[in-house]
């Protein structure tokens, strides 16, 4: 359908990307057909997956109809998939660029925080002297969306990235702590009279119970941290930044270049699903011992 | 081997005062088994956390082996209710806990599997305890207590969730590594019939404020079997003692 019916013409001219694409995915697809034949397993699984991905297709296809092929919506808002793709294909360093910066600034803030909220969660968990000090400014300023903090942050801090960095560090900051110190008080303290029994002192106990029992805790406070780094890394990149994924989608807008848009929009989207798909292999290796844990 | 003298303790429970006991005197023999048996409420855990060193007291003196008791040790094991085994070791990981907190695990790595192969688990040292029965699960905790040879072992019921087959099984084990290692034991049980059938000495409690009522010598040569008569009859001193006999009985239903 793609190939055949052509382009409005209020559509600027493109490469066929979305041909490709097609093309591309019906190879895969193909690929694993083949190998099913084989695999008992991984049939099931297309059989399962098979009615999804039509459906998927189907609406792609009808989209692509509506926005390529007729122009029913406004082209300016609305471009055709080939020239999504295109912007991928075209623009692949730049935007590359553009994640490399994003993850940069995620990593330092993510993994900034979720350390600092990590031995704030455990130092309220294990040490009345921490947990009275504590606590009431984790209360107090946890609940406070963390870009509420940009006009001083953006004062204090020399650069832009450091100020985004340390935006997204106290987004990601709160639910660590909060998870690991609620985590570590519900442990059952005959967890931890069964340690002292068997010669665990205090150091023992907290690295060999208290950390291992709050585990399940702590990860989803790392979960809910990942999120809120999300939202905050996109708001971040607002602040002034020179690149990045969230800029990119920005200045784009501004631009008109709603291709762009999307592509950018697709590309965050892949990234955080690789992300959050990360952490969910992460926690299941990390966690084997769990009963029931919510899957991904 | 345990000397616990005038103990008293108390608990501040919403700012008030609980008295458990005032004034406890205990004193247990090397390799002896002592069961301590009384209604609910009476102190018996708390006075097994005391002996453990998990809890202090307000008065009293408490001297295992000459020493006082001042704080937990691994000499003086102590079994829970609910196993307590770790839930994020395998069974492996949860035996060889006590090895590796003294640091000597390196050197006794055979031991450990010495340990699961006696208490009957080989097999499943990769298993966790919600993948095991209780039983099974009672049988690690045992093994957790066992390795690091304590010569004091506490048990807070510790066969009270399992059901009266896995328990008769499991009172047998437990004599029978009792007699190999030749460990002094206190345990906790609401269950006659196992007081009897395990101890050298029974120890009947009362409440409030907790005091010892009775001690009950238990002279039935060992090993001892559930069915014969004089098996029956020390089981129904006992339930005299307790207020479980006929006519008693009838006069706790008349209040
Ligand atoms: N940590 C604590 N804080 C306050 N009160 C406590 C504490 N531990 C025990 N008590 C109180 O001490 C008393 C004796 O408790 P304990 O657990 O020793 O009884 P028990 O004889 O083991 O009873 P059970 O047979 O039900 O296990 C109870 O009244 C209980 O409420
Ligand atoms: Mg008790």
């Amino acid at each position: 359908m793609q190939h055949f019916i052509p382009n409005a013409s209020e559509q600027t001219k493109s490469l066929p990307y979305f041909s490709y694409f097609l093309i591309a995915i019906f190879a895969v697809y193909a690929f694993f057909i083949a190998l099913s034949v084989k695999n008992k397993k991984l049939s099931e699984k297309l059989k399962y997956s098979s009615l999804f991905y039509a459906v998927l297709f189907l609406i792609l296809a009808v989209l692509n109809l509506i926005i390529a092929k007729f122009a029913l919506l406004p082209v300016l808002y609305f471009p055709s998939f080939d020239k999504i793709l295109g912007v991928i294909v075209k623009e692949h360093l730049f935007l590359l660029k553009c994640v490399g910066y994003s993850a940069r600034l995620l990593a330092y803030g993510f993994f900034g925080g979720a350390i600092l909220g990590f031995i704030t969660g455990v130092s309220i968990g294990f040490s009345k002297t921490m947990s009275y000090w504590l606590s009431p400014v984790i209360h107090l300023v946890g609940p406070m969306p963390s870009t509420a903090w940009i006009p001083i942050l953006l004062v204090i801090f020399p650069t832009v990235v450091s100020t985004s960095a340390v935006l997204i560090g106290i987004a990601v900051w709160f639910p660590v702590a909060l998870m690991t110190a609620s985590g570590i008080a519900n442990i059952s303290q005959t967890y931890f009279d069964a340690g002292k029994i068997l010669g665990a002192g205090r150091f023992k106990s907290i690295l060999f119970i208290g950390i291992p029992a709050a585990a399940p805790h702590i990860f989803l406070g790392v979960f809910n941290g990942t999120c809120m780094s999300f939202i905050t890394l996109v708001v971040a990149e607002l602040i002034g930044a020179k690149y990045g994924i969230g800029w990119y989608i920005n200045w784009q807008k501004d631009m008109l270049a709603y291709a762009n848009v999307y592509a950018g929009l697709i590309i965050i989207a892949v990234c955080f699903y690789l992300l959050v798909t990360g952490l969910f292999k992460l926690r299941d290796r990390v966690l084997t011992w769990q009963k029931g844990t919510v899957k991904w | 081997m345990v000397k616990i003298e005038h103990l008293s303790k108390t608990f501040i429970q919403n700012g008030i005062e609980v008295k458990v006991f005032g004034n406890i005197n205990l004193e247990v023999k090397k390799g002896e088994f002592v069961s301590l048996i009384g209604a609910s409420g009476c102190g018996k855990s708390t006075l097994l956390r005391l002996i453990a060193g998990l809890i202090q007291p307000d008065s009293g003196t408490m001297l295992a082996n000459g020493e006082p008791i001042t704080a937990p040790s691994p000499t003086r094991g102590f079994a829970f209710q609910e196993h307590a085994l770790f839930p994020w070791l395998n069974i492996y990981s949860n035996i060889a806990f006590g090895l590796k907190m003294l640091g000597t695990f390196k050197n006794n790595k055979s031991l450990v599997n010495e340990w699961i192969e006696r208490v009957g688990l080989k097999g499943f040292e990769k298993s966790f305890s919600h993948q095991l029965s209780g039983g099974m699960c009672q049988r690690a905790a045992l093994a957790r207590s066992f390795i690091v040879r304590p010569d004091l072992l506490l048990l807070d019921e510790p066969l009270g969730a399992l059901d009266a087959f896995t328990r008769m099984n499991m009172q047998d084990e437990i004599l029978r590594i009792q007699e190999q290692e030749k460990t002094t034991m206190i345990m906790v049980t609401h269950d006659v019939d196992e007081a009897v059938y395990m101890s050298d000495r029974v120890v009947v409690m009362s409440p409030r404020p907790g005091r010892i009522r009775k001690i009950i010598n238990i002279e039935l040569p060992r090993p001892r079997s559930r069915i014969s008569g004089l098996f029956t009859e020390r089981r129904n001193k006992l339930l005299d003692i307790l207020h479980f006999g006929g006519e008693e009985k009838e006069e706790e239903y008349k209040i």
